[in-house]
Parts: C-alpha cells; sequence; structure tokens
C-alpha cells in the first residue's frame, strides 16, 4: 500500500465529521531493509500532529525497532507521546536484551493478545507493515 | 470466551507464503488469540498467500501454518483462498463440482473454501478491523 494511500485512510472521517481519535500500527518487518518503516514513523508522527493517541505495535522482526543507538530511531516518536510496544518473545528470539530497547518501549510478553484487544475495542484504524 | 462480543469480526488477508517470512506465522497467532477472546475471524489468502493452504506441512523447527490453520477452522474461522491464484499455483483439479458444492483439490486444507477476489470485498465489508500480512 502506498505511504499516499494510507495518508488517505487516515485523513478518511469514520463516520459524519467525527475524526479519527486512536489508531494502532503494527510493524513486522526489519527497519532498514526497505522505507516501510520510514513511513510508518512518518505516518505517527503526522496522526500524532494531528491529535490522535497513536500506539506503535513491534512484532517479529519489527523488533529490532526498539533497539536503542540507531540514526532515526523510536526515541522522537516516544519523545512525542506515541506508545510503543514490543513483543518480549520475539526480542528473546533476536538475542535482543531489556537494556538494548529503549527505556520508554513497552516490552510485554503476550502482545498478540494485547493488540487484539486494542485493535478491536479502542483504535478507529488500524494499519499493518 | 469473553461474553458481548461475539459479533465483532476481524479479518486478516495473507499475500506472503509461509516459511520465507514470519507474516504467515503471525496471522495466525493474532487470529488464535482473536478466537480465545471471542471475535470472529476471517482469513483470506491472497498471491503466494494461498501456499499456506497446503496440506500435511511438516515443518521441523518452524511453526506450522497449516495445523495452525486447521485448528482455527476447527474452531470456526472462515478461511476463504483466491480461486484464481490457488489455479494458477495448482491447486484446483478440475472445474466445480456442483455434488460437493466446491473446487476439487487434494493440495489444500479441506476446510479452505475457494472463491474470487468479490469474497474478499464480501469479508472486508462485514469485517470491524481487517489486517494485511505480507507485500501488497
Amino acid at each position: 500500500m502506498s505511504a499516499l494511500r494510507k495518508n488517505y485512510i487516515l485523513h478518511n472521517k469514520v463516520r459524519g465529521d467525527q475524526k479519527l481519535a486512536r489508531i494502532c500500527l503494527l510493524l513486522m518487518r526489519l527497519p532498514r531493509s526497505d522505507e516501510e518503516a520510514e513511513r510508518m514513523y512518518g505516518m505517527a508522527h503526522h496522526a500524532k500532529e494531528q491529535g490522535m493517541d497513536v500506539e506503535i505495535y513491534l512484532l517479529g522482526d519489527g523488533v529490532f525497532c526498539a533497539k536503542k543507538g540507531q540514526k532515526q530511531n523510536i526515541r522522537t516518536a516516544l519523545e512525542k507521546g506515541i506508545f510503543v510496544r514490543a513483543s518480549a518473545k520475539d526480542l528473546r528470539a533476536r538475542a535482543i536484551s531489556k537494556e538494548q530497547v529503549e527505556p520508554r518501549v513497552e516490552i510485554i510478553e503476550d502482545l498478540e493478545s494485547i493488540f487484539v484487544e486494542d485493535i478491536m475495542e479502542k483504535a478507529d484504524r488500524v494499519i499493518s507493515w | 470466551m469473553v461474553e458481548g462480543i461475539r459479533n465483532k469480526t476481524l479479518a486478516l488477508m495473507l499475500f506472503s507464503s509461509p516459511y520465507r517470512s514470519q507474516y504467515a506465522d503471525h496471522l495466525c497467532r493474532i487470529a488464535e488469540k482473536a478466537m480465545e477472546k471471542g471475535y470472529n475471524v476471517e482469513i483470506f489468502l491472497y498471491g503466494d498467500g494461498v501456499h499456506a493452504q497446503m496440506n500435511n506441512q511438516t515443518p521441523k523447527t518452524f511453526f506450522n501454518v497449516g495445523e495452525s490453520l486447521k485448528r482455527l477452522a476447527e474452531k470456526g474461522a472462515l478461511i476463504k483462498s483466491c480461486l484464481i491464484c490457488s489455479q494458477a499455483r495448482g491447486y484446483i483439479e478440475g472445474d466445480f463440482d456442483e455434488k460437493l458444492g466446491k473446487y476439487p483439490s487434494s493440495k489444500a486444507l479441506n476446510t479452505v473454501e475457494f472463491c474470487t477476489i468479490y469474497g474478499f470485498v464480501d469479508m472486508i465489508l462485514k469485517a470491524d478491523k481487517l489486517l494485511t500480512f505480507g507485500s501488497s
């Protein structure tokens, strides 16, 4: 899905004049293998600037985004008030310790469970990469 | 099962084949969690994603996608597969069987329903949320 199309979805109104209030973004791919992680960050920042609550979920290879010290890392998103959650199981599978993860990233053992509840009960939109 | 949320539906679309990436694993795990919580789950296999429907998958160390789809179907998940994509990859072995009410396929899981992309349109019209897995 193109960035343009995803931005259209972001701006699309839910019902009547009600604007989107909460958006969940799920990243399952490596941050440097293509532009998708950058697009997700761009969309997250844009949504936050529009006043939305933004939650980023990192699953599978997406957990590499949670590592400290990257040039364009998740810290900017965290500083803007975006919530970031990473799968504990996937961090362990990739030998990434808690000490290597950005401090404000929430590490969750059963991320899939929390994610399902969030997208089905709270989020207005969910987009996956 | 949580009472009162049974009428909500999560639709999941898979574009990637299993064992090439973890997309199929993530789809299955999310679907399992959603069903545990009492949501309806509908899955659409598209493009190389149709390989997830293959019978007798026996990965030695990886998560078994075929077994997971079978379990999900047994629990009530609806699994649809793109007819054209399945034909292209050799899963369909003849014309529609009126008696059986389905396309013949010895290679695909029995619980998979073959349909055109319009089946996906029906799915997203009913779904409360849609997630895609793999390159689109």
